[in-house]
């Protein structure tokens, strides 16, 4: 099977790079890294089986190598990484937010997200990408909803109680 | 596979769980069913459950309209450099053979040094050749695997040039050439590029000239000029079968052409259509 069926995936990947990576250049390089690796690994992929998700395990892998590398915390530090809405083009204010909540997410929690929700795969496609047990997908997916609810909708303190309760029941 | 990050305690309750899949959709029917009456009647949960949908729909269009510009060529490029090598694996040993190399300066940008420095010459396939297939329809067969399958750059001049074409063709060969009209059995032509020769005659330039289909299918025309005595014998078509490819060709002078294409394809009308044409 001819490599060059990778060129249609790239406008996708460079989407969810930068979801995943919170940030333009960070995202091209991930992509850059993805590309490079499938083409190693051509032979590895079967063909038959679904393209993309081989390049989103491939890119889920590289991304978690070049965190440990940073030494980066949970994805935590990300936050204070983000660029402000300095140029024109940038998003509204709850976009922002958004991508900041996002962003601050732990990337396991944020890769989850991202694969259930806007890539639309199914419980067991994101553990197969991932790598990890359907168990830890759904348990990311609860955390990392339950994290964007609080981040984007400040609850009174009451209600949040609650549903910290709940989450930890 | 491990985690740089640590553990996390405790499963998801299956209630949670399954309100998870209710908001992604992946439930069946009848328990979607069982959610919605269960949420009717617990506001609460009801209202957290339309937080994970707004969520869910919030970051679906930050996917879909986050502004993309146009894929960088180094990204592109990565893909193309390892086609390009793909493509190469296939063909290189007979195109090693047919000297196509030099007309390509490795102009697919492969460093094959690197990968086969001090490793094993490489095979060349003029042992296995049969005597009864004359040289230029090998390499005719060759030619078309190398270049049809060329994104960018499958002509070197284009159709647009034509007169500059094959009055350049012309001169380079030695004789004066003439293009053949296929647009009545669907092909344009693409454009043509100038190919060394057979490398026991130095000076013997081949053409080929290439066509397109509206399929996208491409088919060539190559074109050898023999030196007195080494004009192959037989005129008639003769049919040449190599991996992914077939070969009509026939001797008519001291010209030799060959059509090669995708098996697929019928062959016999393309050559009566260009035979005629040169000899009219």
């Amino acid at each position: 099977m001819a490599v060059e069926q990778l060129l249609l995936h790239i406008p996708a990947l460079r989407r969810y790079a930068r979801l995943l990576t919170g940030d333009a250049t960070r995202a091209d390089d991930l992509v850059q890294d993805t590309l490079e690796r499938a083409c190693r690994k051509w032979s590895l992929w079967r063909p038959g089986t679904a393209l993309r998700p081989w390049l989103l395990s491939i890119m889920h892998n590289l991304h978690l190598n070049q965190l440990r590398d940073w030494h980066l915390d949970e994805g935590h530090a990300l936050l204070d990484e983000l660029p402000e809405a300095a140029d024109p083009g940038a998003p509204a204010g709850e976009r922002l937010d958004l991508e900041r909540a996002l962003a601050g997410l732990p990337p396991g929690q944020r890769a989850v997200m991202l694969l259930v929700a806007v890539e639309e795969y199914t419980y067991a496609e994101a553990a197969d990408i991932l790598g990890v047990p359907v168990g830890t997908v759904m348990s990311r997916l609860h955390r990392g909803r339950e994290a964007l609810r609080q981040r984007l909708a400040p609850s009174p303190v009451g209600a949040q109680i609650v549903t910290l309760a709940r989450v930890k029941r | 596979m491990s985690s740089p990050f640590p553990p996390k305690p405790a499963s998801l309750p299956p209630d949670e769980a399954r309100l998870h899949a209710f908001v992604d959709g992946q439930l069946p029917p009848e328990e979607r069913d069982a959610v919605q009456a269960q949420l009717a009647a617990d506001p609460a949960t009801a209202a957290r459950v339309a937080q994970w949908q707004a969520q869910r729909q919030a970051l679906r269009s930050l996917a879909r309209d986050w502004p993309l510009d146009e894929t960088p060529p180094d990204l592109s490029g990565i893909v193309m450099r390892a086609a390009s090598a793909q493509r190469w694996r296939r063909v290189l040993p007979q195109a090693l053979a047919a000297g196509l190399l030099l007309s390509l300066g490795l102009a697919g940008g492969y460093q094959w040094g690197r990968h086969d420095a001090g490793g094993p010459a490489w095979p060349v396939l003029s042992a296995g050749r049969a005597a009864s297939v004359p040289e230029f329809a090998r390499q005719a067969g060759v030619a078309y695997a190398v270049y049809s399958a060329e994104k960018r750059h499958p002509v070197e001049v284009s159709a647009a040039e034509q007169a500059h074409l094959v009055q350049w063709l012309s001169k380079r060969l030695g004789r004066s050439l003439k293009v053949p009209v296929l647009t009545d059995r669907g092909y344009t032509l693409l454009g043509g590029r100038l190919l060394p020769g057979d490398a026991a005659q130095p000076g013997s330039p081949r053409a080929q000239f290439m066509y397109e289909n509206a399929d996208g299918d491409r088919l060539t025309l190559y074109v050898a000029v023999f030196k007195p005595g080494a004009v192959p014998g037989g005129a008639e078509f003769r049919l040449l079968q190599q991996e992914g490819r077939t070969t009509l060709y026939w001797v008519d002078g001291e010209f030799g052409y060959a059509l090669s294409a995708q098996p697929s394809t019928e062959l016999h009308p393309l050559a009566e259509r260009v035979h005629e044409q040169l000899t009219g």
